[in-house]
């Protein structure tokens, strides 16, 4: 089973995330903030991290940049699911090394985890 | 590809909170009454946001989801102990209501007749109360007397002798009503006197039920083949208090209302505590 990491500060986003996940027969793991994502993702080796950006602690971009100058984290897919919708952010999450970037408020969940199984397939 | 129903909750959950992201992000930047309208906007849609994700609590914790777990407990534990408290609630209320509706029904009155004003004036054919009303007032007929009331587990009966065979005519007015200074309406109820002369009457829901308070009453004999009535007897008076059935199920309603309320707060307070 494939194992994917959602870090999302949001509690209740994050637990409808890994019941959609779940659902998609993943196995999920998650974190509330951006220094124990950090960390689960280095420990856990997933084979996917789905990254919320405005996160405490640390954020989205700095969670990203340190797991892609890691040499055993750079190669695991990160998709970017954030609020911040400006054009901006997504070239910046993008030029960092994320596989895609998603604005929550216009995003399908069903989408985002076709996506996912494209990726991880 | 199809949308599951999962599909659709988990991305209107998403969508939900990016709203209310969005909302708290423009807090800043507006003012006065369109600052006031963002704050309702926002907890309106966070109290939306958690009865919509209230099914995430009564799913099963995902396997390995490490995040949080402690919050996630105790939410779910509190969420599910209020709907629990709730749904237990409802069902004792259900069976209540099923099994002691004639706990229920204070006012329905089946074989008695309340004598109005408008009734008095209307001028309708005779019936039963009319009779009542215009008949004669004799000596000849004795005037019942009262001589027990007594409550008897949540019943009030009143027993007493009059006239064998007469029709007894009970007149009771609410002590409320009658300081009150309006109109006072009394509730008549009537029952049948044996050969020997002894009556009762018992509070049943299906014949008369009074609500609750304090009554002075008086009575009266009728003899329907006569058509002549008896002075009203002495006074007496008694309280109606509330069975205990009643004030649990009036009580019931409050708790739901109460826990229903704290069911938003709870979720309300945990939400904006937690993100």
């Amino acid at each position: 089973m494939k194992k994917i990491i959602v870090l999302e500060d949001e509690q209740v986003l994050q637990k409808a995330l890994s019941i959609e996940l779940l659902g998609a027969r993943f196995e999920v793991l998650s974190a509330l903030d951006g220094e124990a994502g950090l960390a689960l993702v280095k420990k856990e080796l997933p084979d996917l991290v789905l990254l919320d950006l405005t996160m405490p602690k640390m954020n989205g971009f700095d969670v990203l940049k340190n797991l892609k100058e890691d040499a055993t984290t750079k190669s695991i897919p990160v998709i970017i699911l954030s609020n911040l919708g400006q054009d901006e952010d997504k070239e910046k999450g993008l030029a960092l090394g994320a596989k895609d970037y998603y604005v929550k408020s216009s995003t399908d969940l069903s989408l985002l985890t076709e996506k996912i199984k494209k990726v991880i397939g | 590809m199809s949308i599951s129903l999962r599909d659709r909750w988990s991305t209107s959950i998403l969508h939900l909170s990016a709203y209310i992201a969005g909302k708290k992000n423009g807090l800043l930047t507006v003012h006065g009454m369109r600052s006031l309208l963002n704050v309702l906007l926002i907890v309106g849609a966070e109290i939306l946001l958690l009865l919509i994700s209230l099914p995430s609590y009564v799913a099963a914790q995902p396997v390995g989801d490490t995040a949080g777990t402690n919050e996630y407990r105790l939410r779910r534990a509190l969420t599910l102990g209020i709907i629990g408290t709730l749904f237990i609630i409802w069902i004792l209320k259900l069976a209540l209501i099923l099994t002691l509706a004639g706990f229920v029904n204070n006012n329905r009155l089946t074989s008695s007749t309340t004598v109005t004003e408008t009734y008095n004036q209307s001028g309708n054919t005779e019936t039963f109360a009319d009779d009542i009303l215009i008949a004669r007032e004799s000596a000849e007929l004795a005037s019942p007397t009262v001589t027990k009331i007594q409550n008897i587990r949540g019943r009030i009966a009143f027993w007493g002798t009059a006239p064998a065979n007469s029709t007894v005519v009970f007149a009771f007015t609410l002590n409320s009503e009658t300081a009150s200074g309006k109109t006072v309406t009394p509730k008549i109820y009537t029952t049948q006197a044996g050969a020997d002369g002894r009556f009762e009457l018992w509070e049943d829901a299906s014949i008369f039920n009074l609500p609750k308070g304090a009554y002075t009453g008086s009575v009266s004999a009728y003899d329907p083949v006569r058509e002549i009535k008896s002075a009203q007897s002495h006074t007496f008076s008694f309280s109606v208090t509330e069975s205990f059935w009643n004030t649990l199920l009036h009580s019931a309603d409050t708790i739901l209302n109460i826990l229903a309320l704290l069911v938003i707060l709870i979720g309300l307070l945990m939400t904006i505590l937690v993100t």
